[in-house]
């Protein structure tokens, strides 16, 4: 499993979530964020959003489907808002 | 054409198609069915739901700019989200109603992220609660109130609550009628924030009219007019435009400070009941906020407010008028209004009950917390902590103790708060004005909330329209009662402003302003109006018309006496 840390000043508030949340939807395949050891649902909005994710924070990519893996990876590093 | 007479209660001229608000039927029962017809009817209605979304967000894009469609595309997001809908299914496979299911599951989202500290996501548990009413809507087969879909309508309702006026503005509705109410309902106060002309105390309205027929709303005189002739409708279209001008021509008076002419400073301020309409007192040309209700953090809640959360939303409105003052009053809730965490019983007479500051001083961790809140956010902008329903002098030496406990409890926590405030108290209660003299002794000001004054010295319901003519702030008791508070509070070297309606009453400022009153605090989009009419008058010459005023013996001389005046000038 991946893993990356969020550089993004504001953490994961509303708009980030919005994007991973959108992104994993474009996969038929189960997508988890799994932050302290806890899986959150990578489709649901509101499951990521409860993360309570900050700048620094450690989150795990468990994501069978190879392509939406990398893109998350992607996404999630190049957080700047 | 139909006329109908009501109280005019925000002015200006409205033109457009009624729409009938629709009444929400709570009597209906919600008839629980099987399992799979649950299931089957929260799939229809969670489909009819996101279609509707669809549609606003589709609209918002066109309409409303980037912003404001990023929040409808949220919604998008949430309505289809995996657990929400995974979590109504499985409640509803344990044996629950399709409605129940989505109330249990929502009141969970919702209280989780109103625990959040993070300020922006608490915002959204506003959203999530949204969806599920609409969800639930759909399932109850009810029709929901959606504003964004009119243009410049008549919105006819029996009254309207705060979320219904959350997304209102005067491009939506050009005017608002209620059967409910009076010029100092909430519903007015809202209308005039918004600058949307509306008439108050029709009967049965919402009966009496028809959807999409056009009328006519007069918000000065009271006046409503169905299906109005070519011709009346001219000459209205003429008035609309005259007073389009009249308020062009306020705006030199937006940036400046209000003097007298025979040069005494007078503050005119604003009165604004959400963080968001700092900025539009500011915009107004408001000197100050005279009253900034603080009641919108306790509401539509099911958990009491958190230090931090209070101290987030006070800041941010000292810091948006800078170094304008900034009068916080604090919290002013009753029986009347239904905030279930408070633990408020019903009563018989909720304004003459348990509430405001003789709840707060009962439950002084939940004042303090306030108070706490305050005194931190004190630092970012010029702070004034007004406290009301202020009866007797105990109840002011006990919130100055609590006052003390505050800091001194920020102190120990070393956390940063300020010194440099003032304490003041409202004047609305009778005893409280017969009492001035030894009050002004433990405040740095008064501030005459002549809604309520008016209301507990005539002994009238301000609500009730059949009582509109005794309800009057200009009836010489009140004057009486008004100017024995502003002596006082000069006598012991306070200043004397006030925030209820009277303070904007073209009528009533001059009476004021020869009593010696120092501050107006108004709707914002009257500043203008009522600096531009301090700005021609002296309080010199007007003291004769004060003092002859509250020797009057009933409203209709006080009226003749400000007659007088206005045709000498």
């Amino acid at each position: 499993m991946k893993s990356v840390i969020i550089q993004n000043e504001t953490g994961l508030h509303a708009r980030p979530c919005s994007l991973i949340a959108s992104l994993a939807g474009t996969s038929p395949m189960d997508a988890y964020l799994i932050k302290d050891g806890k899986p959150y649902n990578a489709k649901s909005i509101m499951g990521l959003m409860s993360m309570g994710v900050t700048k620094g924070t450690e989150l795990l990519i468990d994501c069978e489907d190879e392509t939406l893996s990398e893109a998350l990876y992607k996404l999630l590093s190049e957080l700047n808002d | 054409m139909k006329q109908f007479n009501g109280i005019g209660a925000s002015e200006g001229v409205g033109i457009g198609k009624v729409y009938i608000k629709p009444k929400l039927d709570t009597t209906k029962v919600y008839t629980v069915e099987s399992t799979e017809k649950e299931l089957e009817k929260f799939k229809t209605a969670h489909d009819e739901a996101k279609r509707g979304i669809a549609q606003l967000a589709e609209r918002a894009h066109e309409q409303m700019g980037k912003e404001q469609a990023a929040i409808f595309e949220a919604h998008m997001l949430m309505i289809q989200d995996p657990e929400l809908i995974g979590g109504v299914e499985g409640h509803i496979k344990t044996g629950t109603g399709a409605v129940v299911a989505v109330e249990s599951v929502v009141d969970l989202y919702v209280q989780m992220f109103e625990a959040m500290p993070d300020p922006y996501l608490r915002e959204r548990a506003i959203d999530i609660s949204d969806i599920g009413r609409r969800i639930v809507a759909h399932l109850r087969q009810e029709q929901l109130f959606d504003p964004t879909t009119l243009e410049g309508a008549i919105l006819v309702a029996s009254d309207l609550t705060p979320s219904d006026t959350a997304l209102l503005n005067n491009k939506l509705v050009s005017a608002i009628i209620t059967e409910l109410g009076g010029a100092t309902s909430h519903s007015a106060i809202i209308a005039k924030t918004l600058g949307i002309p509306a008439v108050m105390g029709i009967k049965q309205a919402t009966a009496l009219f028809t959807n999409n027929v056009e009328a006519i709303v007069d918000g000065v005189s009271g006046l409503v007019l169905e299906n109005p002739d070519m011709e009346t409708k001219q000459m209205y279209l003429k008035k609309q435009a005259a007073q389009a001008d009249y308020r062009k021509t306020l705006e030199i008076y937006l940036n400046q400070h209000t003097v007298t002419v025979d040069g005494k400073k007078i503050e005119v301020s604003a009165n604004i009941a959400k963080p968001a309409e700092a900025k539009t007192a500011v915009d107004c040309g408001a000197e100050g906020i005279g009253l900034f209700r603080s009641e919108f953090i306790f509401m539509d809640r099911q958990t009491s407010p958190s230090e931090e959360e209070q101290y987030v939303a006070y800041r941010q409105v000292l810091e948006t008028m800078g170094d304008r003052p900034v009068i916080i009053r604090t919290m002013d809730i009753g029986g009347d209004k239904q905030v279930p965490y408070l633990g408020l019983e019903k009563e018989e007479n909720p304004f003459l009950g348990y509430r405001a500051v003789r709840y707060c001083l009962d439950h002084p961790e939940f004042f303090k917390t306030q108070l706490r809140a305050l005194l931190r956010a004190g630092v970012y902008g010029r702070l004034r902590i007004m406290v009301p329903m202020i009866a007797t002098i105990k109840e002011v030496r006990r919130v100055k103790q609590l006052l003390e406990e505050a800091k001194s409890e920020l102190s120990t926590s070393n956390t940063a708060f300020t010194e440099d405030y003032e304490l003041g108290i409202m004047i609305e209660i009778p005893s409280a004005a017969l009492q001035s003299h030894a009050l002004a002794k433990e405040v740095d000001f008064f501030s005459i909330g002549t809604n309520d004054l008016t209301q507990y010295t005539l002994a009238v319901d301000r609500m009730n329209a059949s009582l509109s003519d005794l309800y009057n702030p200009m009836d010489p008791s009140v004057l009486r009662l008004v100017d024995m508070t502003i002596k006082n509070g000069h006598a012991a070297g306070i200043w004397v402003g006030m925030c209820g309606n009277a303070s904007g009453n073209p009528k009533m400022i001059p009476i004021l302003l020869g009593m010696g009153l120092d501050e107006f605090s108004v709707s914002p989009v009257s500043v203008t109006e009522v600096r531009k009419s301090i700005m021609g008058l002296s309080t010199e010459a007007l003291k004769a018309l004060a003092d002859a005023a509250i020797m009057a013996a009933d409203l209709e001389a006080v009226e003749a006496l400000v007659e007088t005046y206005i045709n000498q000038k």
